[in-house]
């Protein structure tokens, strides 16, 4: 029986080697990306005083001894990662991402909250649920992959919704594309002290008509984001959303490089390579083991 | 502790055997006398000291204060003869025990009279370890005592457990030194501090030590410092986990090899030491599976022999630095042994992971899962709409993603100029990026981003918000004169109109306001 979402899960789908061996390292790039944001974000926050105006569990609790303790912060991190990924404590990841998540409201307290870690956090979000819902390797694996597909559609998708509530379908306007193309030169401009315009930001400021078409495609990729539910759908849409994100980079220069990594490893059959690899191992092994019963003495 | 697990760790944790031994004893004694050298390369070689005067001879507190200075070259030539006779009666297992004590005694006269001439190097593991290893009987198998029916067979493991122990100690107490020293205030680099010691005073400019000229950041430097306390202060924990002693272990030949390839700097003696808790009796397993071990001539002849060789001629391993010229002290060999010693590290985990995936598992019911994970899944969509409904759309991680969903409204946002003293202010409206008044000023050194630095100018009529921005102006640039413009973009007639306004000019304390902005 397959209650809910068949393909998200695939629990009866026996597990490979190759996908056993690419879990683990996407589970350390997470891990370690999110360590080295934890890290960036501490590093911040002790040249704060005091944090202006913290977001979520920040609102309820004092946060303002995070400017001092910042860091410490980041060693029970890691502590936890550690725990995590031994698989010594289930709620390891949980508590990381209750620790990430106060980090990031006291880093992000003076006013805009970017969106470059949200996405790392939720296949965090994933692995802890996961962790905490299985007992079993192979079930855990499984589930925090089925958690993550689940959450990137998820996300993608409201972003879409979120722009037809907030303007409708003029959404795709061009004018607005080259609006927010200034916007990043500007920002440029504040960043480095120079100005400099790329290729495809001259393209998108002089035609308003390739602008339109871009968001369009942006925004409809942002919609179908859900279809990676689904198994047949899921590397298509995942390599669009990693072009969304080359497309966002290239005009408007917003680097969701850790996202875009998290979209690619996902699309990419790094498991059927990694099953390649490994088989090549044990062919090499075999072929040695015939070498040798060839060259046997009679 | 409770005792049983103590007699656990100490007579179980790091099991051996006869051969498993006998084999590592070999090892040893064949680092010692090819890699290291006694006698002939430049750590090892305790000859030189008979040249220097006795006003030289300054011995740390010890027993070497009951001497009066340098003994003569015969003294030392004495001592390199017997070392070289002790090892090579090591490798053949010719009176194991007594050669045992031999080298770690000799080996300590020679170093007691080196540290005498001032530099204390940290070589007391290499040295203890023939004391303790003599205890676990390593000439039980694959020796002349063995053949000559000298030994008995029985070995003990209690000897790794202790050396594990002194290992584990000795690291602790480096890491405590760094731990207590500062090593971990973010403030100071240290092993960028010490790199750039050895880079520009001491000179040790070889293979990657150039990285420390690079610009890295911050955070990588103490990333490292803390990396390297945290290893070396873990490593006492971890002498009583086998498991984790060995991953540690592994992690300190990886951080060998990176102070010889980034510091030139070697401890290429301690591998030896950390290769005894390598798996020795699978080595032997495997060797006896593969080779009939039948020596029928006589192999005593082979002590005087090799003992003269290597006397007079060191090692023939020695050859391979002429192949290459440091401006450093590192030799050729040194390095390779030390990526040597993280080749295996390496080829070690690899094994260990493709064993564990190799691993057959068989898959538990999926009804069961797939409810789990429904239900699972429906509680947390539940908490992630009532986080994000109740948190104006934001509750990292979760979140309804809305950035870009209001196109085409103007923004604003927040660029810095800096004025010369003969640049005149003026608040007026600018329009266009050519006119922009004084110098280009780039945020990026400050470490701010504009994300950061709008809404904290945008709200700076806030008394805390420009507390905030004063401190930070004041903070990094002190006595410059940086003009604060609001940039607007809006859509206007169908085209992007984008509007510089000055709003307010920084200098030291002072905060100018534009008239028509002023709080």
């Amino acid at each position: 029986m397959k209650p809910g979402w068949p393909d998200l899960f695939d629990f009866e789908r026996p597990e490979t080697s190759g996908e056993r061996l690419f879990f683990r390292l996407f589970e350390l790039f997470v891990v370690s990306s999110l360590l080295w944001h934890a890290w960036e974000w501490a590093t911040f926050l002790s040249s704060l005083e005091a944090p202006l105006q913290p977001t979520g569990l920040g609102l309820y609790v004092d946060l303002s001894w995070m400017t001092a303790a910042g860091r410490w912060l980041v060693v029970v991190l890691g502590g936890l990662f550690a725990l995590g990924l031994g698989r010594r404590w289930r709620p390891a990841y949980l508590m990381a991402l209750l620790l990430l998540h106060l980090l990031y409201a006291a880093r992000f307290s003076l006013g805009k909250t970017p969106h470059g870690a949200h996405l790392l956090g939720l296949m965090l979000l994933s692995f802890g649920i996961s962790a905490l819902l299985f007992r079993d390797a192979y079930a855990y694996r499984r589930a925090a992959l089925g958690f993550a597909y689940f959450f990137i559609g998820l996300s993608y998708t409201l972003a879409g919704i979120s722009k037809l509530v907030a303007t409708g379908p003029a959404w795709v306007n061009g004018l607005h594309l080259q609006l927010w193309t200034y916007e990043k030169m500007v920002d440029s401009l504040a960043l480095t002290g120079s100005l400099s315009i790329n290729f495809l930001q001259h393209w998108v400021l002089m035609q308003p008509a390739w602008a339109t078409l871009l968001l369009g495609g942006a925004l409809a990729t942002e919609l179908c984001a859900i279809a990676l539910w689904w198994r047949a759908f899921r590397r298509p849409v995942l390599f669009a959303l990693f072009v969304l994100h080359a497309g966002i980079y290239a005009v408007l220069q917003i680097s969701f490089h850790f996202a875009a990594a998290v979209l690619l490893l996902l699309a990419l059959p790094l498991d059927k390579w990694l099953d390649r690899l490994l088989a090549w191992q044990a062919l090499k092994k075999l072929l040695r083991s015939f070498y040798q019963r060839c060259h046997k003495p009679i | 502790m409770n005792p049983k697990r103590i007699d656990l760790w100490l007579f179980e944790g790091f099991p051996v055997t006869a051969y498993g031994l006998a084999v590592y004893r070999i090892a040893y004694a064949l680092f010692v006398l090819l890699i290291l050298d006694p006698g002939h390369s430049a750590y090892f070689n305790f000859r030189p000291l008979a040249e220097l005067p006795d006003s030289f001879f300054l011995p740390p507190p010890g027993p070497m204060q009951l001497l009066g200075g340098f003994p003569p070259s015969w003294f030392f030539n004495s001592l390199h003869v017997a070392l070289d006779l002790s090892l090579v009666a090591l490798l053949l297992g010719y009176r194991t025990q007594l050669a045992s004590w031999l080298i770690g005694t000799l080996f300590l006269i020679g170093f007691g009279f080196l540290f005498s001439a001032g530099k204390i190097n940290h070589v007391l593991l290499f040295v203890l370890l023939p004391w303790l290893m003599s205890f676990t009987n390593w000439g039980a198998a694959w020796s002349l005592d063995a053949r000559q029916g000298r030994t008995r067979p029985e070995v003990a493991s209690w000897p790794l457990a202790l050396l594990a122990l002194l290992v584990g100690f000795a690291l602790f107490t480096a890491g405590f030194t760094k731990l207590i020293g500062g090593w971990l205030d973010p403030t100071t680099q240290a092993t960028q501090g010490h790199w750039l010691k050895q880079y520009f005073i001491v000179g040790r400019q070889d293979l990657l030590a150039e990285l420390v000229t690079y610009p890295w950041p911050v955070g990588l430097w103490e990333l490292l410092d803390w990396g390297t306390v945290f290893l070396e202060l873990g490593f006492l924990p971890a002498a009583f986990v086998p498991r984790a002693f060995r991953l540690f272990l592994a992690g300190m030949v990886g951080f060998h090899l990176s102070t010889a390839l980034l510091l030139n700097i070697t401890f290429v003696q301690n591998l030896i030491v950390y290769a005894a808790f390598l798996n020795w009796n699978a080595v032997a397993a495997w060797l006896k599976s593969r080779f009939s071990i039948r020596v029928r001539v006589p192999v005593l002849p082979l002590l005087p022999i090799l003992t003269a060789l290597f006397y007079f001629w060191g090692s023939p391993l020695r050859r391979i630095d002429r192949l290459a010229t440091f401006h450093s002290d590192l030799s050729l060999l040194e390095v390779l042994t030390n990526a040597l010693g993280f080749g295996v590290v390496l080829v070690l985990a690899l094994q260990a992971g493709v064993r564990r995936l190799k691993k057959i598992h068989f898959p538990v019911p999926t009804a069961f899962l797939y409810r789990r994970a429904f239900r699972g899944l429906a509680l947390w969509v539940g908490l992630y709409a009532l986080l994000v409904a109740t948190h104006t759309g934001e509750f990292w991680p979760m979140s309804v993603f809305p950035m870009f969903s209001q196109a085409g409204k103007p923004w604003t946002r927040i660029v810095v100029r800096e004025l010369t003293e003969t640049d005149s202010l003026s608040w007026n409206p600018i329009e266009g990026w050519t006119t922009l008044p004084g110098q280009a000023f780039a945020l990026k050194p400050t470490g701010i981003t504009p994300l950061d630095l709008t809404p904290l100018v945008l709200r700076a009529q806030d008394s805390m918000h420009l507390a905030t921005l004063r401190l930070w102006e004041r903070t990094y640039f002190e006595n410059r004169r940086l003009l604060v413009l609001q940039a607007q973009g809006k859509l206007s007639e169908g085209d992007v109109q984008v509007t510089f306004t000055p709003l307010l000019l920084l200098h030291g304390d002072t905060v100018i306001w534009n008239p028509q902005r002023q709080p």
